[in-house]
């Protein structure tokens, strides 16, 4: 695909995981190129659309209690 | 974004030790401290409460009986979080709940977000994380799976290769995978909206502003 070097490497910026040189030629070749420009947006905003599912999110009720139940069944089986 | 279960703190060695040695404090620690992240991550790989929910059960019945294995080469957490993952991919599996396999065109029941290149609502609605969940179970599992470490667990990928048990390259090239599976299955799902005349759903956001 045309190129998938550098929206792979987009990818890894958007995580801050490229380092310097890397980001610098990238930068180089996303100002020449209007398709990785487009694909840098797309992948915006695809993280922003990912982050609408932000709130934190806990077990339900009694997680604990059920678990401690859980657990003692798995004792007994295993005695038997 | 930090990890949530805070990979290689040294305290979960200890904590590791005691629970296996019979420590039920020191088990109940490592539940409270680590339940959020087994269930969060399970809610987004298999994309239900009630999955979610026996998943992280199951999780923390196995890490229970298997401490004395724990052998520390990784961190409790990264221990932890693979467990997670294998029982939340083995449940998704099992249900084969996925509405679509890797690159299928849209279809009823897959989402259309309203529009993606719209600010997200800084608080989220129910209906947004609904649709962002419907989202990633499109997805291929092996996408599936280090996108939920990297956007919602906030982990590097070192951490994720070692949840994983792939190379950094693989976790770089999976994430891209899951990001451009993504923009495709909205691309197509509107392609399909625009085609059969039907609507994308509005944001709370776009319906306060029209």
């Amino acid at each position: 695909m045309k190129c998938e070097k550098w929206r792979i490497m987009l990818s890894v910026a958007e995580d801050s995981e490229l380092d310097g040189r890397d980001s610098a030629v990238l930068a180089a070749h996303v100002a020449e190129c209007r398709d990785c420009r487009e694909f840098a947006d797309s992948l915006r905003a695809i993280r922003a659309e990912l982050s609408k599912d932000s709130e934190p999110l806990a077990p339900p009720e009694f997680f604990e209690t059920r678990l401690a139940g859980r657990i003692a069944s798995e004792k007994s089986r295993r005695a038997s | 974004m930090e990890t949530k279960m805070t990979i290689g703190a040294a305290d979960d060695a200890a904590l590791a030790s005691g629970a296996a040695s019979g420590d039920e404090r020191a088990f109940k620690e490592i539940v409270s401290k680590h339940k959020a992240a087994v269930y969060s991550t399970a809610l987004r790989i298999t994309g239900s409460a009630a999955d979610a929910d026996e998943v992280a059960q199951d999780v923390f019945v196995k890490v229970y009986f298997s401490l004395r294995k724990f052998e520390a080469r990784s961190s409790l957490a990264t221990w932890i979080y693979r467990i997670a993952v294998n029982a939340a991919l083995d449940r998704s599996r099992k249900n084969k709940k996925r509405p679509a396999t890797a690159g299928e065109a849209f279809r009823e029941d897959m989402v259309c977000p309203s529009d993606a290149s719209s600010p997200p609502n800084p608080a989220g609605s129910a209906a947004d994380a609904e649709d962002v969940r419907r989202l990633l179970l499109s997805l291929d599992e092996k996408y599936r799976a280090p996108l939920v470490l990297r956007e919602y667990e906030g982990m590097k990928y070192d951490e994720i290769s070692r949840v994983l048990g792939i190379s950094v390259g693989q976790v770089k090239i999976r994430i891209f995978r899951a990001r451009e599976e993504i923009r495709n299955n909205i691309g197509a799902c509107r392609t399909a909206m625009k085609d059969t005349g039907i609507k994308a759903p509005q944001s709370e956001d776009t319906k306060a502003k029209s």
